[in-house]
């Protein structure tokens, strides 16, 4: 922490305070999906169900539950519930959950499409800031683009009214484009969007979805309709340089650097389960909100958070995977950490958590060709001198300035 | 301006949580307008901590060094030196306000 004039108080950033937090081990953050019910009807999405559905609002989390759930989570030292669903504005009790989880002392960050956002709930978030931030995706910048992807006339409109509501009363928003097929000449006109509807001056526009398919296994149509919209992986590094060729080296050449590496056959390798946690809209404890349905659910109605979050851990510190080809391809793939392939993703794909994905496995290899890390018919995990090769990367990025240690890819923070 | 501070009561400015964590004594503020900055926690040591909990709006600051003093079997001139600096420290991030 920063220690600042007096020796008996420091101060410190909120997100410094949780990453200390983390780095001990701990569980600093916990996802909450309120629901999964959402006002849009994204194409991609991997889980939303209609925002009216009578089915889905009786398995919700009640009010009191919830409320429950959150002086738990406070009890056992979590600092920041992320706020997701579906879209967590659709719940009538939003405000009360909200406010509640901050006079606790906890920070939120709150994931929202902000089409939903009120006067009401604007002065809510101005009176209580959320401390983590709110993170508002967006799907397009034409009437037309938006309506193509999430199914809903006028979705646009409602969007820059809740975006404007959170500028006038200077909530910090980040903005983050979701877009399915990223157009040329598209860098500008985001920027203009962000100046126009936040108080960042900058905000770099995503590189192309990279899709999961439905968690819970309940669509076979969405699940082909999303297997239509991925990109092979030469399409999508090919849309993702086309702005900014500089920025996707830079940002994704540091990623590469950093997290490359051999991790044997763990199947989480992303803190998952230890330092993150997630609670579903029907009340199961799971590592991660990625996951639908699985044997890693423990239900809070059984179960007190403590205990669910202390299972979780001992399990996610002693698993390791049996499967074949787990064990042949990504137990010895050293871009495994900054492949998509993860085992809430592999569930979601096969119904198993340890199976490559072919689609996510094909990106990482592209990526990975681009840097010249990969020859055009090579597989990660048969590269014995990775090191080696990362480390020709390494120079080049220092030769151009960039202090790969330092930038954070935008990867990091999921797509969907 | 610290003597003038014994005879003055202060207390907790606005809705500020009082947490502990991982064994960290933490002040989050909750509400816009306190503390410097937005998004800030502040985490007080053990000496802070004590000092937090006599300032709450219900005694005066020669009232709390008193009884700190009877607490901790220290001299009331150690105390105030300690209490008068966090005292200042929380008065500049607005985290505490006089009480009337």
């Amino acid at each position: 922490m920063t220690v600042i004039k007096s020796k008996y108080v420091q101060e410190a950033s909120a997100v410094e305070f949780l990453n200390n937090l983390m780095n001990k081990g701990k569980l600093g953050r916990l996802s909450f999906e309120l629901t999964r019910r959402c006002n849009f009807n994204c194409r991609h999405c991997y889980t939303n169900q209609p925002a009216g559905s009578r089915e889905e609002r009786t398995q919700e989390l009640s009010t009191s539950k919830i409320l429950s759930l959150l002086e738990e989570a406070e009890a056992i030292g979590c600092q920041t519930i992320q706020m997701t669903g579906g879209e967590p504005l659709l719940r009538q009790d939003f405000a009360t959950i909200y406010k509640r989880t901050r006079q606790l002392g906890m920070n939120v960050s709150l994931s929202t499409n902000a089409a939903l956002i009120t006067k009401e709930l604007a002065d809510l978030f101005a009176q209580y800031p959320p401390g983590d931030g709110i993170l508002v995706s967006i799907y397009g910048l034409s009437d037309e683009e938006y309506e193509k992807t999430t199914g809903q006339k006028g979705g646009l409109d409602k969007v820059k009214r809740g975006l404007k509501l959170l500028k006038e009363r200077n909530i910090q928003v980040s903005i983050r484009a979701n877009l399915l097929d990223p157009q040329p000449g598209l860098e500008q006109e985001f920027q203009a969007f962000v100046r126009e509807f936040t108080h960042d001056e900058e905000t770099p526009v995503n590189w192309p979805m990279k899709l999961s398919l439905r968690q819970y296994h309940d669509s076979d149509e969405a699940n082909d309709r999303i297997k239509n919209l991925r990109f092979s992986g030469k399409e999508w590094v090919q849309r993702a340089i086309q702005e900014n060729p500089d920025y996707f080296f830079v940002e994704m050449g540091a990623a590469l650097c950093r997290l490359s590496g051999i991790s044997g056959n763990k199947p989480f390798v992303c803190q998952a389960g230890i330092k993150l946690g997630a609670v579903s809209y029907d009340g199961m404890y799971k590592p991660c909100m990625v996951f639908g349905k699985s044997d890693f659910d423990i239900d809070l109605r059984e179960h007190t958070l403590a205990e669910a979050v202390a299972m979780t851990r001992e399990r996610m510190l002693t698993l390791t995977s049996q499967h074949p080809n787990f064990e042949k391809q990504c137990a010895r793939c050293f871009l495994r950490a900054n492949c998509k392939s993860c085992p809430g993703r592999s569930d979601a794909e096969h119904g198993k958590f340890d199976q490559p994905v072919d689609y996510f496995c094909e990106l990482a290899h592209e990526e990975a060709r681009y840097f010249n890390l990969l020859g055009p018919d090579e597989k990660a995990w048969e590269i014995a001198d990775w090191r080696t090769r990362i480390e020709a990367l390494r120079n080049r990025l220092v030769e151009k300035g960039v202090d790969y240690r330092s930038t954070i890819p935008r990867g990091e923070k999921g797509d969907e | 301006m610290s003597d003038s501070m014994l005879n003055k009561t202060y207390g907790p400015n606005g809705e500020i949580v009082a947490r502990e964590v991982e064994g960290e004594f933490l002040l989050v503020p909750i509400k816009a307008g306190v503390g410097e900055i937005e998004e800030a926690l502040y985490a007080l040591n053990e000496t802070g901590k004590s000092i937090w909990q006599k300032l709450d709006g219900s005694r005066s600051v020669e009232q709390a060094i008193q009884e700190l003093a009877q607490e901790y079997g220290a001299e009331p001139d150690l105390i105030e030196e300690d209490v008068l600096g966090l005292l200042e420290a929380l008065l500049e991030k607005h985290l505490l306000v006089e009480k009337a």
